[in-house]
């Protein structure tokens, strides 16, 4: 056993050279941050950095905090509004999908329900911080698509926020109706204390929180967050639920644009640790057994994102190139995947969702960029017929 | 010259202006402070080319494109129509320490030797102000007065 400062140290030189070697071949950071944890962890052969994950447990946990605390925070129904009934019609066609396809193979798997609806999370919502990095790496912000692309991931966060508190009852399952009614009961009387408190006393909040100093409102919302979220564990909900809604709260305050960016460097921190701790648990051995799936896991989330692309496009009037970028685009999937992934086991289902995450999520980070950089090949055996050009008024636009 | 722009969610904000032979230059301010420069043909999917530049290095490019570090030749033979007067205009910045004051407390003429002859402010212009004119932020200041003396009218209100 390694000292702990060594454990968690290394644990951040090694996701962050990992990803660096990653990224200069253009691939994204979170998969290799979790990589790290892989190789450097006690179930591989070779350096042993950390030997427990208990060793950096409580730094992951406010990894897992501060990322979803930044997920409440930017939650923004004004962005998913003002896209209009074209973006609700390509943002759910794409969720529709691919969580339909993600039910149907949880379902073939035979792991079980609630497997199947962890699943289908996993493998239906994109990462926002790969897609959104990735774009900026292919140089398609000014691309006409590229609206649409960001559209659906603000869609897909606003639908992961939701299916997080959804997941809660689903996964902890009955053990004697009172008992549940009970659990249930609980967790809905924080939930909606803390919605109460965001509808009408944020104002209170945002005065407790202010500070014209940086240091002190840092030192005072991380505070707030993690606090949140070890209170709703006592009530049975999942701290990560928890931090979420404190973000939600403190979006509605006046300090939300300076919590925003205040929080992004220490997010990005400890979501590293986060996303190596869950390396750590892996088992290659494990992830060799569920490799066939995976395989078709992937496959399937290839083929759902290129027709979710073509309906996009068609939406907005696009042609095949934005419909084979859009498609091959959103294919990255990272935090959300592994945020549900932890969820589950978390909440003891079938512990094969670990190893199923980790390779699905390492396979897509190999090829989605690989394939979004080549999408016009793509392009060029779409049919034409499917992309009638409307030339309309707003052309330019 | 059409402008359109458009919010791009956890990016920042995208400006597409039309400029003439169907292409097109879209700007992409990022929340970082982060500019990037696109230059797209009409119906091309892919940029023809683009630029990434930092806050500075923006605010240097755009200084040059608007002409108030150095002034093309043809700026220069209509301005000298009028002999050793200029005709030319300010925009006031929001960190003019100039904003909230009047003209006439300013002493703006005893103060730089330029005179200013007309504020557009938005759609409205307002000829020949008064002294007791309040300067506000985004005021176009259109002044007349010796050649030589116009920088230190820009540095009066940029100070």
């Amino acid at each position: 056993m390694t000292n702990e400062l060594i454990a968690l140290g290394g644990a951040f030189v090694a996701a962050g050279l990992l990803a660096r070697l990653g990224g200069r071949i253009g691939l994204p950071t979170i998969p290799f941050f979790m990589a790290a944890g892989i190789i450097t962890g006690p179930r591989t052969p070779g350096l042993v950095l950390v030997s427990d994950e208990v060793q950096i447990e409580l730094f992951a946990s406010v990894g897992l905090i501060l990322l979803l605390f930044h997920l409440g925070l930017e939650f923004s129904l004004g962005d998913l509004t003002s896209g209009g009934t074209k973006l609700l019609r390509a943002g759910g066609s794409y969720l529709v999908l691919h969580m339909a396809g993600g039910l149907v193979l949880g379902f073939l798997m035979g792991w079980g329900t609630k497997e199947s609806f962890v699943i289908a999370g996993v493998v239906g919502i994109s990462s926002s911080a790969i897609v959104t990095k990735l774009l900026v790496e292919l140089k398609r912000l000014a691309n006409r698509e590229t609206g649409m692309i960001l559209g659906i991931i603000v869609f897909q966060d606003v639908f992961m926020a939701l299916y997080l508190a959804m997941l809660q009852p689903i996964l902890r399952g009955a053990e004697g109706a009172g008992e549940m009614l009970f659990e249930f009961g609980r967790a809905f009387l924080f939930l909606i204390v803390l919605l109460a408190i965001t509808r009408y006393g944020a104002r209170y909040v945002g005065r407790m929180l202010d500070s014209e100093d940086d240091e002190l409102l840092t030192v005072l919302f991380v505070g707030f967050a993690i606090l949140i979220g070890g209170i709703a564990e006592e009530f049975g909900v999942s701290n990560a639920i928890g931090a979420l809604m404190a973000g939600l709260l403190v979006a509605e305050t006046s300090v939300a644009p300076r919590v925003e960016r205040l929080v992004l460097p220490l997010r990005d921190a400890f979501a590293a640790v986060f996303f190596f701790a869950f390396g750590l648990t892996i088992d290659p051995g494990e992830v060799s057994s569920v490799a066939v799936i995976v395989g078709i896991a992937v496959v399937a989330t290839i083929a759902m994102s290129v027709l979710a692309g073509i309906i996009g496009a068609r939406v907005y009037g696009f042609g095949k190139r934005a419909a084979a970028n859009a498609g091959l685009t959103l294919l990255g999937r990272g935090e959300f995947s592994l945020i549900l992934a932890t969820f589950a086991v978390a909440a003891g289902v079938d512990a094969r969702i670990a190893p199923f995450t980790a390779l699905y999520v390492l396979v897509l980070a190999v090829l989605g960029p690989l394939l979004a950089s080549e999408s016009h090949l793509l392009a060029r055996i779409l049919p034409e017929r499917l992309f009638e050009r409307r030339i309309s008024a707003i052309e330019g636009m | 010259m059409g402008i359109s722009e458009s919010d791009l969610p956890g990016i920042g904000r995208r400006y597409e202006i039309l400029v003439g032979g169907g292409q097109s230059i879209v700007v992409v301010v990022h929340h970082s402070g982060r500019r990037d420069l696109y230059v797209m043909k009409r119906h091309d999917e892919d940029p023809l080319c683009s630029v990434e530049l930092s806050d500075d290095q923006a605010r240097r490019v755009g200084g040059i494109l608007s002409g108030s570090t150095f002034k093309p030749a043809v700026v220069e033979e209509i301005e000298s129509i009028i002999g050793e007067f200029v005709v030319d205009w300010v925009t006031v910045g929001d960190d003019s320490s100039i904003v909230g004051r009047t003209i006439g407390e300013l002493r703006i003429r005893q103060a730089t030797g330029m005179s200013i002859i007309a504020i557009i402010r938005g759609k409205t212009s307002i000829n020949a102000p008064d002294p007791s004119q309040t300067i506000e932020v985004g005021d176009r200041l259109v002044v007349v007065g010796p050649r030589d003396n116009f920088r230190g009218f820009i540095n009066f209100v940029l100070g």
